[in-house]
């Protein structure tokens, strides 16, 4: 009798041990990658990566992020309106363009580079948002960055250069590479700088990217079209559109980029206005970053992130942030980090502050 | 009482097992998102035969963008369902379209394509109507009745009863009546056209807005493309600039210096391209009438409309504390951003190209437009 009564405990022991571990993450085994994103740059421990889909309700349904509740961030740092060292510039004519940090990039140390068109310079900040100095740069009004594994800046300047300049990790200028040829008939189509590898790209209408150069300051020739945005870890190239803005329909696509075979397109349904879409890109797990500006009925903006597995697209994870609501013009307010996660620049009278966000 | 300790071990299993469903879930497809692959089946009377260039379609399923026309190209992407493409080149190949979707180009099979716009709803007895494409007249009022005979593009038609069923209308073309879907026609005798222009992509051309006035205004907007900024000033060459007429913008404005004659500053650009007020109509005399204080209120020569309802030819503006800037829209694109002509300030000068607003700034369309 004891004994039975001993094994039922065992059984209902066993129970709940089964229940607590599939409940729970595991931890990152060594040498997987998720040992490698467990630890970000700079020592600053990641955070972990998101189950594969938030709980489903009582009622059956897979539950979302609610767009009436932000989530919270994590603020890596401000800074305020100006030209000193630890500033960023805006300039706002009685009659032109206003004009504020156009673009924002993470390097694969974790830094945090801020085009400052405005000053004239690329002000960079470490992975804990620590003043780490700047570079120069010559365009008068220049409009997206992206940085190179190397630490290489590629800066967009489609109106007054009409061209992508190449600076080293110290600011030393490269070279220029025109944008030009056949696959750039109208610079006003440009929508992008990539750097992928040593490779220097910039997109057209958001959709395929066309390799002006290198890394070195070297135009290409002849030039070649990829057909979208190549993903950190290398096997994907990515677009996104919207399909329908009313009913916040919208795709993602991935190529696979070793076969140039088409992936998937998922469709998302947001079921809410859509104004745009501002952010797509990947980490180095593959994780890919879509983020779309909305309108829920009643409410203010908000922009949804969304997070998706690289095989299918499957939505794994979202987050809901504040938008940008100043006059000031960007081109890109959001960089992906390597390790997973995304800075947003949100920009106030008071200046500029970078908030990290992680899917939930 | 063994069996009772079993049964309530299983009972625990069971419910810590379902609580842990509610707190972990599987790997499920998203009812909020799908995979998207092509349809099988087509859906409507999908599109063939020479279209002009610019025409917009709408598909009627999910359908494959492919490299080429043919089944063995790779897939691009899944044109979702709904989505609009514009015809890049006039001739199929094979029942594929050139087609741009969304600043994309490939090729995508006509038959899970219709045209956009038509026509719907009652129309007089006996009215003109003239097939925007080649489209089936049909034994009645719906793809699974068999077709008559082909009525090409740019041929007219008569209604024969002015009430459509099914989205079909009944006509007679030729001494034979049928039913033909009204997507597929325009009302009146013209010949030819398409049904509408591009609105997604298309290179830098603008979409054909189908208005003498507005196609008008757009000429003049191109023409001020390349020359300098020129604050409290508006002023430009119907043929463009030149090396020696673009002029040129240094400083800050409005403590900036310029040099030349032609330019304009943002509002003297969109006040001259849209001869506001009625007296500022030669584009190569300088005028400045209004500034963005102006154009921020409505008046009886503009209006507020809504950024989802914009279309070619109206501006976006902003004014907050003394600054204010003014762009005119041409076109979005799949991210929702805006093809734009503006004059920006003095290092830009006068340019076209996407970019971005955010919601300080509102929608105005100039009347008549």
């Amino acid at each position: 009798m004891r004994k039975k009564v001993t094994l039922a405990l065992v059984v209902i022991a066993v129970a709940v041990a089964l229940f607590l571990a599939f409940r729970t993450p595991s931890p990152p085994q060594p040498g997987s990658q998720n040992a490698a994103a467990a630890t970000g740059p700079g020592g600053r421990p990641a955070r972990p990566l998101p189950r594969e889909k938030p709980a489903v309700g009582l009622d059956g349904e897979l539950k979302g992020p609610s767009f009436s509740e932000q989530t919270p961030g994590q603020k890596v740092f401000s800074a305020p309106w100006g030209s000193g060292p630890g500033d960023l510039g805006r300039d706002r004519p009685e009659e032109g363009n206003p004009l504020g940090p156009m673009s924002v990039a993470a390097d694969s140390r974790g830094r945090i580079h801020v085009l400052d068109g405005v000053n004239g310079r690329i002000s960079r900040r470490d992975a804990d948002g620590n003043p780490a100095g700047s570079i120069k740069v010559d365009y008068m009004e220049p409009q997206d960055l992206a940085i190179g594994e190397d630490g290489t800046s590629a800066v967009l300047d489609r109106f007054t250069e009409k061209s992508v300049a190449v600076y080293d990790e110290s600011g030393t200028l490269r070279g220029e590479l025109p944008l030009e040829g056949e696959g750039i008939s109208d610079v006003g189509e440009v929508t992008g700088v990539f750097v992928d590898g040593t490779d220097v790209y910039v997109e057209r209408e958001h959709a395929q990217l066309v390799r002006v150069g290198d890394t070195s300051g070297q135009v290409a020739d002849p030039q070649i079209e990829v057909p979208g945005r190549p993903s950190r870890d290398g096997l994907s190239w990515l677009k996104a559109g919207i399909t329908d803005a009313p009913t916040g329909r919208l795709y993602v696509t991935a190529i696979d980029r070793p076969t140039n075979q088409h992936r998937f397109t998922r469709e998302l349904r947001l079921k809410v206005l859509v104004h745009s879409i501002l952010l797509l890109d990947s980490d180095k797990a593959g994780t890919i970053y879509l983020a779309t500006e909305v309108e829920p009925s009643g409410g203010p903006p908000v922009i949804v992130l969304s997070c998706l597995e690289p095989l299918k697209g499957v939505p794994i994870g979202g987050a809901v942030l504040p938008t940008n609501t100043l006059p000031e013009e960007s081109f890109r307010d959001f960089t992906v980090l390597d390790e997973g996660g995304v800075i947003h620049a949100l920009r106030t009278e008071q200046g500029v502050t970078y908030t990290r966000y992680d899917c939930e | 009482m063994w069996s009772r300790v079993c049964s309530s071990s299983l009972a625990i299993v069971v419910a810590l097992a379902s609580a842990g469903s509610f707190g972990c879930a599987a790997t499920p497809q998203d009812p909020d998102s799908e995979e998207l692959t092509e349809d099988v089946g087509v859906q409507g009377e999908g599109v063939s035969g020479s279209l002009p260039v610019g025409t917009e379609l709408i598909a009627t399923g999910n359908v494959n963008l492919r490299s080429s026309a043919t089944t063995n190209s790779s897939v691009l992407h899944v044109v979702p369902s709904g989505s609009k493409v514009v015809v890049q080149s006039a001739q199929p190949s094979n029942g594929f379209y050139k087609v741009k979707h969304n600043g994309t180009l490939g090729w995508s099979y006509g038959q899970y394509y219709e045209p956009t716009g038509g026509s719907s709803g009652s129309v007089q007895n006996g009215a003109t109507m003239t097939a925007t494409a080649d489209v089936n007249l049909r034994k009645g009022p719906g793809t699974s009745y068999d077709v008559i005979l082909v009525v090409p593009m740019g041929d007219s038609v008569n209604v024969a009863d002015p009430t459509p069923q099914n989205g079909f209308y009944k006509l007679t073309y030729q001494g034979k009546t049928g039913w033909s879907s009204g997507k597929y026609y325009s009302q009146g005798g013209s010949s030819g056209g398409s049904s509408g222009g591009g609105s997604s992509g298309g290179g830098s051309s603008d979409p054909g807005s189908g208005s003498a006035v507005i196609d008008a205004a757009m000429t003049r907007a191109k023409a001020g493309v390349g020359f300098s900024y020129w604050w409290g000033h508006g002023r430009f060459k119907p043929e463009g600039p030149t090396s020696s007429t673009k002029g040129s913008c240094s400083g800050s404005c409005p403590n900036c210096s310029h040099s030349g004659s032609w330019g304009g500053d943002c509002s003297g650009f969109v006040a001259k391209v849209w001869q506001v007020p009625a007296s500022n109509d030669t584009l190569t005399e300088d005028s400045h009438p209004y500034s963005t204080a102006d154009f921020v209120k409505d008046t009886s020569q503009w209006k507020t409309v809504a950024r989802d309802k914009l279309k070619v030819a109206d501006a976006m503006v902003y004014r907050s504390g003394g600054s204010g800037h003014i762009f005119l829209y041409s076109k979005g694109d799949g991210w929702g951003s805006m093809y734009a002509y503006e004059c920006r300030g003095c290092s830009a000068g006068c340019i076209a190209g996407y970019r971005t607003a955010s919601s300080s700034y509102h929608g105005i369309r100039r009347q008549g437009y």
